[in-house]
Formats: structure tokens, C-alpha cells, sequence
């Protein structure tokens, strides 16, 4: 896949994603290394800080993509991460990719929704 | 408790949240969280602490003030142990497996989080470091929660015991499919409350 059709697949999946009931918000997915790179990139203007919070990696066999949630204190993580899981993947299958995987991880519980 | 047992949070790393203390969290609450500050709000850890701090901050101020009046030696150590197991824990740590039939997973920091949250529903209680025993990162396998809790002087502990393990438990069942086979609370302090003995917050 093409930058643009990367970004344009993260945008879809993360909006599918927000529209789940029970997901508070999305982080960006990775690690420290990453979120410190992404942060100073963000400050020097190499990074638009509305740039997708997904992060897709071209393995052999598959586009795996990372998403990191943030979950309703009221809602289940359980439940919401299920169904979060459901929607990222019908919204990767539009984008018409040989195989992605998907990989969610909740990472904060908002506890004022609660 | 013994703050000696753990890291001072005001001394931590910057890496240890994103990049952010506890220090400059709590000035970030000072400041109603005004101007935004998109570093602090898209970080997981740092909202999972700020969440604590909250909780922290909503012990009244009388509370704190009632503590340090019967102690005036200014033993504030009960305060830095909770600040230093909420920085302790906020980090995302190990990612411990959903078992929902796909690929997902919660951090050990949301948990913890879970966990400490806990105090909302049961007055008074505070709740310092919580671990776990047992291999968190293999589905099915047995875990052991392990609480370190401080009380209100008063209060009658082994109900606020049950009611903090009964809460813990729920919202472990709810976020997680973790296999608890047990939640241990050690009460490491019982903080004097001068003229509200036995009242929650």
C-alpha cells in the first residue's frame, strides 16, 4: 500500500474505532521510543498532531495494525475491546488489504464515565 | 507505610510518564489542566495518574490537615507512598492478555488503575501499591492481586477489607479475564482523623 492509502486506512479504522460504544478515546499505539520520536516530530513540525494514533506495520504475511484504547469506566473493557476488534476489521476489509491483523490493547480506563 | 521502601515520585524520571513527573501533573491540575496540553491528555499513564491524583485530592483537606495535626513531626509519609505507587504505577507495564477470540490486551497500568480506582466505593480507604503474583501475561494462568491499603482510624477494617476485595474483585471481572485466585490487602496504615473518627470522606 501507498503513504497516502496507509493513512486513509488508519483514518477509517480509527473512526470505526471512536464510533464503538464504551471507547473513551484512542492513544497512540506504540512504545516510549516511539511516542518520544512521534513528540519530537510533533514539535518540529515534521508530524501534524492530527496525523492517525494507529500505527500500521507491513509485515510478510500481513498489515498489522496497533491500536491503543481507552475505555468507559461504565463499560466493560472485555466487552468494548470485542467489539472494537469487530469494527477495526470490517473497516480494514473496505481498504480491501490480502490480510490485516489487529491488534488492541486497552490502555486507560476512564474512570469520570464511569 | 514505608516510604523508604519505595522511589521518591518527585525524583523519578522524566521517562516514567511520558516524559512528565507527578510534579508537574499536579501543577497540571493546579491549573484546571488550562492550556491543554496534548503530551499529558494522549498519554495513557498520565491520565491514569492524574485519575489517582484526583482521587488523592478528593480526601479533603481537613483530612490531610487532621493527619499532620496528630503528628506533628510532620510524618507525611503515607502521602508519599500513595504518590509513589500511583507514579510506580501508571506505567503501562506488562500487556496482559483479553481473552475475546482476537488479538487484544490490557496494560498493567490500566489495571492498576482499575484497582486503585477501587477507592471511590468504599470511604476513607486509600490504596498505596497493588502487584500481582503469578504470570499475568499467560491467559488462564492463576494470579494473585496484592493490595497494600490505608484506613481511617475507626473504622471497622475487616468490613472495609471485604468491601475494598468485593469492589476490586468486580471490576477485575469486568476488565479483564484475568483467572484471580485471590486478592490479598495488607492494611499498612491507619490514619487518625482528629474529630471525624470513623467518618469516610
Amino acid at each position: 500500500m501507498t503513504i497516502s492509502q496507509d493513512q486513509g486506512l488508519a483514518a477509517d479504522i480509527e473512526n470505526a474505532v471512536r464510533a464503538v460504544p464504551g471507547v473513551s478515546a484512542l492513544f497512540r499505539a506504540g512504545t516510549l521510543v516511539d511516542h518520544t520520536i512521534d513528540a519530537g516530530a510533533r514539535l518540529t513540525g515534521l508530524r501534524d498532531g492530527s496525523a492517525p494514533l494507529i500505527r500500521l506495520d507491513q509485515a510478510t504475511d500481513a498489515l498489522r495494525a496497533d491500536i491503543a484504547i481507552g475505555v468507559h469506566g461504565r463499560a466493560g473493557a472485555v466487552e468494548t475491546t470485542r467489539r472494537a476488534h469487530e469494527a477495526a476489521l470490517t473497516a480494514a476489509a473496505a481498504h480491501g488489504p490480502d490480510r490485516v491483523e489487529i491488534r488492541i490493547t486497552v490502555v486507560h480506563i476512564d474512570e469520570a464515565q464511569r | 507505610m514505608n516510604a523508604h521502601d519505595a522511589p521518591d515520585p518527585w525524583r523519578m524520571g522524566p521517562e516514567e510518564l511520558d516524559g512528565h513527573t507527578i510534579d508537574e501533573l499536579a501543577d497540571y491540575l493546579d491549573a484546571g489542566r488550562s492550556p491543554a496540553d496534548p503530551t499529558i491528555d494522549e498519554s495513557a499513564g498520565c491520565r491514569i495518574a492524574l485519575d489517582a491524583l484526583v482521587r488523592l485530592r478528593g480526601l479533603t483537606s481537613e483530612l490531610i490537615e487532621a493527619d499532620e495535626a496528630a503528628e506533628p513531626a510532620a510524618d507525611d509519609s503515607w502521602v508519599q507512598g500513595i504518590l509513589s505507587g500511583i507514579a510506580l504505577d501508571a506505567r503501562a507495564g506488562r500487556r496482559i492478555p483479553l481473552a475475546v477470540g482476537a488479538d487484544a490486551g490490557i496494560t498493567e497500568g490500566a489495571v492498576r488503575g482499575v484497582i486503585r480506582a477501587a477507592e471511590n466505593a468504599v470511604a476513607g480507604v486509600l490504596i498505596g501499591r497493588c502487584r500481582f503474583q503469578g504470570d499475568i501475561t499467560a491467559a488462564g494462568e492463576p494470579v494473585r492481586v496484592l493490595v497494600e491499603a490505608s484506613v481511617p482510624y475507626g473504622a471497622a477494617i475487616p468490613d472495609l477489607v471485604d468491601r475494598l476485595r468485593a469492589e476490586i474483585g468486580a471490576r477485575l471481572a469486568a476488565h479483564t479475564t484475568l483467572n484471580v485466585e485471590g486478592i490479598d490487602i495488607t492494611v499498612s496504615d491507619v490514619r487518625q482523623l482528629s474529630n471525624r473518627t470513623g467518618e469516610g470522606r
